[in-house]
């Protein structure tokens, strides 16, 4: 027994021998003074995996393109950008946590996530209550920065985009009657369900049916049926990329031929391929559009085709969106205080984004474009843009 | 009425596609007592298997099939054997509490170690057509559903009532004390009950993933719950108890949303209205549609 | 007795050449310091360099850092274990004694050269609790080495049962596939055993435990900060160091090994094997960097273990067992003369201490220590149902739900101003707006329990897991109604509940859940919910009212969860249908079994563990959730009636005597039972 505990005395002292002969790890050329934490929070495991991927990957480009131009500046010296990516498992109570782990012991300089709003609102307000600027890139829910000083988002909220899928479809098919299809139980779906119905009933379109499912369905046949009884000109579904090619499938087998419009949950390519032919010559609402999108854009599109070999998503592009914001701000601030980042990011004004251009309402929310996308030829294809009045100004 | 028939064939596809699923639940439980709570999860890999056969091994539908039903049944054994053969003693609810660890590390296991991007057929695995027969919609998918399932279901139920391995399987299952003794090796009639079990649910992944296209390592969450509760209304442990909740469980949630809005309910209330009616169902009948009050022993 | 001549001489032995291997190591051999110019000093050089001439970075390499700890503590165990052998050994465990005395001094003494710590009012401080750590350790040491001890090699003392040669003998071969284990617990539970019988830890009442840790927090309060920055920890360590333990392994990327063969339709592998064998390379080699890497920045996983070992003992657990051990006849004492309730009364009001004292260093602390309340209230209420009644409830968030929402709609319907609701409609002073939570959590309880009506009668016909069904189905109707109510925001959840839960609130009714369960299931009425779950139909006929029984099981049951339900949404300051859903419910189970059924200790552990495993295994992504499940299966098939199945854990709550034959007696037993 002796013998065997010596023996593993000795292999301890050993290998921890072994760790003295590291030399200490090189500096790159860039002479960081320090490090700057930027907290992402993302749904790698539960209902939305593939946001929580998009999330972090746009995150990790994000942060290394900063690091090579040699980080942050504030006071002309460079700080090195670190992100400490948490997974919230699509939690509302993980993400509370996680929050404020990333805000007491991470001593984050600013929080990029959640994505969705049912973890997006309460740990909003634990970001406004610990005092560290949160930017949801992709969180539609008004709640989230309501009366939360400290919180933005990067995403336009659903009473702008009902109406502006309201007017298209108007203005496009010439529709007098709609149905909508959602999801009950998801915050996203049912908000802009809610406000597309709104929308079209103040412009005179009749809403035949307003049919629901719950998350996590995959027939929609009963639904659908349903629909199709009433005969709408046009269905609208505001639903996630990985329902809308069940959802157009089932409803052209069942015999709708009319069109199909959706929003910008839509703005995923895994659509086109996942749906693809039956997808063709649908509408949907979005924040950009591939094809003409600004130099920013077709930059960090090709930029992430590369790294990680497929197209980026809306959530992709508005991850990286509210990085860039947020690097804007600090440097605007020239400062690594959080409330001047937090002023900095109230006081961004017309931010050239991967998105678009935009600038912060006084609750944080964007105020920014919407597009018109029409797949086509298995692309996004831009159709038409849509904005908010008198924006962005000449 | 061209309403009523369309939404009944859609009905009826749900239904197969749940009782198809909800048979293996109740084989497993009708031998072992187990609620493999796993087999939603079992589910979701041979519809992923089908993706492995359909697309890296480029073959057609029905080898595809064949191939995903043996690889998960045999995966279904081998859960078996590693994870819950050395609880055969124990108490019943530390085997349950197994299998939900087993779905669990199926599901995650399979996202941490395929990624997080939603699979799908290939297009012409099987050609979508839709056939209008008096204004009713029914596409081929459909019939290959329902048939197939009704096939599956026969093969089962002869296997189980009319060859000499089912009435060793319901012998187990009557009394897995006695025969043993009687020189049939339980070990082997579990591992068929799984194979069988596990195999069907591979079947039902893929026709589901036929039938809605997308697929992700979540995808047999939702739908294993729902054969469960499917089984249990049906009567656990009898296969005629699982076809029937299956198909009725796919009837109520077809037709609640399809009628609600007749009489002032909106589809919204599906969930509650649906699981409300199975409650009252469970409370008149306590042991489910075919259920048999086992004899009270604990 | 040759066995006790056999054991003299291995401890002895051992401790002189571990203590020789140590300093010899630490002293003479090891490059202690990687300079910048990437020459190496020792650790004679640095403690010659007193004028600092030498120019060290201040990031040092991790072998200073963790022999000299180590080594210390090493001795310092050793020396703890050295003096437990028999009489004539005891000069070897003076000298062992000494030895980790001045390895322990050497350690702080040497930081006090270093410039490590940056500014010179920490250091100093520093220095101070390092000598203040090594008084405390040796003043313990030296105390337990004076007194009196259990001699197993003689005869006629029944506190230790001698342990048989075999026990200790040549390695067995393995005998089945379970051999690491078999291999394991062969060797440690004679160690365990010893341990235990000398030092009769379990006769320690939990009363000096918590002393004790009561003084290991004051000591981390007073010196984490800087005993973890010399650790190379940022901060303290929150949660003893298991959130930073796996942060090493955070960036392994496991999804390309499958993938290839199970392409989506955006990728495309012309060669799926090679691409996956290429993933599995680059998993390994990130692997093994993860494993040992060794840099300031990106720690590997076996230098974070080191450290957060070391963190731990010096900090909790070494101080922790010398007050407990210190305080033991003076407590055992204290209890015995104290009636119960106000010795359970003390107990509970030091547990106070310690966990409002841990709980104070950071509000992430303070967090998981709510979430570690609402946990035990859900695994304890689930376990009244489903352990000791024997029923299987899946759907125990439902109630949960009922209780947050109702608390929530009544917390700012009445009290506050927000938007859903507008004003309070009551207005009430701020020091009674905690009454009115308590109302509120309490009407939210008894709506879950009104809820749990609609479980409980039909388990008057409806049984296992048909009955499971309608708990089920109860979760679902309860979320689905939930999210068809756009008053309280369906869906999109009912944001502006204020922030009201706090670790004191959560103490309360923790305490007061588990005691109210606790007096429950050892009532006589208790007896018949016990005697449901053996047999529903012998205990009727035995006179057991079992619907009364199941109604007020259902009833308790729902209640507390639903208090916890209102707990948790007022600290989340946001309800939402979805959080209340299947996994939620799911996860109460794995807290149930894995604390095994019909056990409140069992429960409340595996309630504390599970919070402590989901923060500590955050770092793995992706993973955490093939982590959690592989420990649950592992430990069902090893353990199957989980940690505590049908037992509670022995605790020294009121004081035993210390000497006398019948507490010998049940010393004995105790070790046999193990």
């Amino acid at each position: 027994m002796s013998k065997r505990l010596f023996t593993l005395v000795l292999t301890l002292a050993v290998v921890v021998a072994a760790f003295g002969s590291f030399p200490v790890v090189a500096q790159d050329d860039c002479d960081f003074v320090g490090e700057v934490v930027v907290g992402v929070i993302a749904p790698l495991t539960g209902d939305i995996p593939k946001v929580g991927q998009s999330t972090v990957e746009a995150a990790n480009m994000a942060v290394d393109e900063i690091n090579a131009a040699c980080g942050l500046t504030v006071d002309d010296e460079s700080y090195e950008v670190v992100i400490a990516v948490e997974d919230n498992e699509s939690k509302a109570e993980s993400s509370v946590s996680v929050a404020t782990r990333l805000i007491v012991e991470e001593e984050v300089i600013a929080i990029i996530g959640p994505q969705a709003s049912k973890q997006a609102v309460p740990t909003g307000q634990v970001a406004n209550d610990r005092e560290t600027p949160m930017i949801s890139p992709w969180s539609t829910n008004p709640d989230t920065t309501f009366d939360r000083p400290w919180v933005f988002r990067a995403a336009f909220l659903d009473p702008f985009q009902g109406p502006v899928l309201a007017n298209f479809v108007a203005a496009e098919f010439g529709a007098t009657s709609a149905a909508v299809l959602y999801d009950v139980a998801s915050d996203y779906p049912k908000g802009l369900a809610e406000n597309f119905r709104d929308a079209a009933e103040a412009i005179g379109i009749e809403i035949v049916g307003f049919e629901s499912f719950t998350l996590g369905d995959t027939d929609f046949s009963s639904q659908l049926t349903s629909i199709i009884a009433q005969e709408p000109d046009v269905l609208f579904t505001p639903q996630y990329y990985n329902e809308v090619p069940l959802i157009v499938q089932q409803a052209r087998e069942l015999g709708f031929e009319g069109p199909i419009v959706g929003s910008d949950s839509w703005g995923t390519p895994d659509l086109i391929d996942l749906c693809g032919e039956a997808c063709e010559g649908l509408f949907f609402s979005t924040h950009y559009a591939p094809d003409i999108a600004t130099e920013v854009g077709q930059t960090f599109i090709s930029a992430y085709e590369e790294e990680y070999g497929a197209k980026p998503d809306d959530v992709a592009a508005l991850t990286y969106d509210a990085f860039q914001l947020l690097f804007t701000a600090i440097t605007n601030a020239n400062s690594l205080d959080k409330e001047d980042v937090r002023e900095a990011l109230a006081g961004v004004e017309l931010f050239e984004g991967v998105t678009g251009v935009m600038s912060f309402d006084e609750q944080g929310d964007p105020i920014k474009c919407a597009v018109i996308i029409e797949i086509k030829d298995g692309a996004f294809t831009y159709y038409d843009s849509a904005c908010p009045a008198g924006f962005p100004p000449e | 009425m061209e309403f009523f028939v369309q939404q009944f064939v859609n009905a009826l596809q749900l239904g197969s596609l749940y009782a198809l699923i909800a048979l293996g639940y109740t084989m497993v439980y009708g031998v072992l007592l187990l609620i493999n709570f796993a087999h939603g999860d079992i589910f979701m890999v041979g519809a992923f298997l089908g993706v492995f056969g359909s697309i890296t091994l480029d073959l057609p539908f029905v080898p595809t099939l064949v191939l995903s039903m043996v690889l998960t049944g045999l995966l279904g054994v081998g859960i078996e054997r590693v994870a819950y053969k050395p609880l055969r003693q124990a108490s019943r609810l530390s085997v349950v509490i197994t299998a939900l660890g087993v779905g669990l590390l199926l599901e995650n296991g399979m996202l941490a170690l395929t990624g997080a991007n939603p699979r799908s057929y290939p297009q012409t695995f099987i050609t979508t057509r839709v056939y209008d027969i008096g204004g009713v919609a029914i596409s081929n998918v459909k019939i290959i559903i329902i048939v197939l399932a009704a096939l599956l279901f026969a093969g089962l139920y002869t296997i189980v009532q009319r060859t000499k391995w089912g009435m060793a399987m319901r012998a187990i299952s009557y009394d897995k004390f006695a025969v043993p003794l009687m020189g049939v090796s339980q070990d082997q009639i579990i591992s068929l009950t799984f194979l069988l079990g596990t195999g069907l649910a591979a079947a039902g992944g893929i026709l589901w993933g036929v039938a809605f296209p997308v697929l992700n390592p979540y995808m047999g969450l939702r739908v294993g719950w729902k054969a469960f509760v499917a089984a249990v209304v049906g009567g656990i442990g009898d296969i005629r108890g699982a076809a029937a909740g299956g198909l009725l469980l796919g009837f109520i949630e077809i037709f609640v949303p399809a009628y609600g809005d007749s009489i002032g309910i909106s589809s919204t209330w599906r969930d509650p209205i649906a699981f409300g009616l199975l409650l009252i169902i469970l409370v008149v009948r306590p042991t489910g549609l075919f259920g048999v009050a086992r004899r009270q022993k604990v | 007795m040759s066995t006790t001549a056999n054991r003299t001489f291995s401890l002895g032995g051992l401790v002189v050449l571990v203590c020789a291997l140590v300093i010899a190591i630490a002293v003479v051999g090891l490059p202690w310091l990687a300079l910048e110019d990437d020459s190496t000093v020792t650790a004679t050089d640095l403690i010659a360099d007193t004028e600092g001439e030498l120019d060290v970075p201040a990031r040092i390499t991790n072998t200073f850092l963790v022999v000299v700890p180590v080594g210390a503590l090493a001795a310092g165990i050793l020396a703890l274990w050295g003096m437990l052998a028999p009489r004539h050994n005891r000069a070897v465990s003076t000298l062992v004694l000494l030895v980790g005395l001045v390895l322990v001094g050497y350690y702080y003494g040497t930081f006090f050269y270093e410039d490590h710590v940056n500014d010179s009012t920490s250091a100093t401080e520093f220095v101070r609790s390092g000598f203040f750590v090594a008084l405390v350790a040796g003043l313990g040491l030296i105390a337990q080495a004076a007194l009196p001890r259990a001699n197993p090699g003689v005869a006629g003392n029944p506190l230790v049962r001698p342990v048989p040669v075999e026990a200790a003998g040549p390695v067995a071969l393995p005998q089945n596939w379970r051999w690491p284990f078999a291999w394991l617990r062969a060797r440690l539970s004679p160690l365990t055993r010893r341990i235990a019988g000398y030092l009769a830890l379990s006769r320690i009442p939990v009363l000096a435990y918590l002393v004790g840790m009561l003084a290991a927090t004051e000591l981390e309060r007073r010196e984490g900060q800087a005993f973890s920055r010399l650790l190379g920890f940022r901060r303290v360590p929150s949660l003893f160091g298991s959130t930073e333990l796996l942060e090493p392994f955070s960036k392994l990327d496991f999804s390309g090994i499958l993938a290839p063969f199970f392409p989506s339709p955006t990728d495309t592998y012309d060669a799926p094997l090679r691409a996956s064998w290429e993933a599995l390379r680059q998993l390994g080699e990130d692997f093994v960097y993860a494993l040992t890497s060794h840099g300031a920045r990106e720690p590997g996983f076996l230098k974070v273990l080191l450290h957060v070992v070391e963190y731990d003992l010096i900090i909790f657990i070494i101080p922790v067992l010398i007050v407990a051990l210190l305080l033991r006849k003076p407590s055992n004492a204290l209890l015995l003369r104290l009636p119960s309730w106000a010795g359970l009364t003390l107990q509970i009001v030091v547990l106070y201490g310690v966990v409002s004292h841990w709980g104070a260093l950071n509000d992430y602390r303070g967090l998981v220590l709510i979430y570690m309340g609402v946990n035990i209230m859900l695994a304890i209420s689930l376990n009244l149902v489903n352990g000791y009644m024997g029923e299987f409830s899946v759907g125990h968030a439902g109630f949960m739900a009922v209780g947050a929402y109702v608390a929530s709609i009544l917390t700012m319907w009445l009290f506050i101003d927000e938007r859903v609701f507008g004003d309070a409609v009551l207005s009430v002073p701020d020091w009674a707006l905690p009454i009115g939570f308590l109302i509120a959590l309490i009407a939210g309880g008894v709506a879950a329990a009104l809820a749990g009506l609609l479980v409980a009668f039909p388990s008057f016909r409806t049984r296992g897991d048909y009955l499971a069904i309608v708990t089920l189905a109860v979760n679902f109707i309860v979320t689905g109604v939930l999210n068809n109510i756009s008053a309280i925001g369906g869906a999109r959840g009912l944001n502006g509940v204020p922030l009201w839960t706090n670790v004191r609130w959560i103490f309360v009714l923790t305490i007061l859940s588990v005691l109210a369960i606790h007096h429950l299931v050892s009532s006589t009425f208790g007896k018949g919910i016990v005697a449901i779950r053996e047999d529903e139909i012998a205990a009727e006929q035995m006179g057991v009212h079992t619907r009364r029984v199941k109604l007020v099981a259902f009833l308790v049951s729902s209640f507390i969860a639903g208090m916890s339900g209102g707990l948790f949404a007022h600290v989340l300051a946001y309800v939402n249908p979805g959080v209340f859903g299947i996994l939620k419910s799911t996860e109460a189970l794995v807290m149930v079994y894995l604390g095994g059924m019909g056990s409140i200790s069992g429960s409340v552990i595996a309630a504390v563990l599970f919070t402590i495993l989901i923060e500590a295994f955050r770092p793995l992504a992706v993973l955490k959730w093939v982590v959690i499940p592989l420990i649950l299966i592992l430990l069902m098939i090893y353990r199957p009636q989980g940690l505590f199945g049908f037992r509670e854990m022995t605790l020294n709550l009121k004081g035993l005597k210390e000497d006398g034959p019948d507490v010998l007696k049940e010393a004995s037993d105790d070790a046999a039972a193990d």
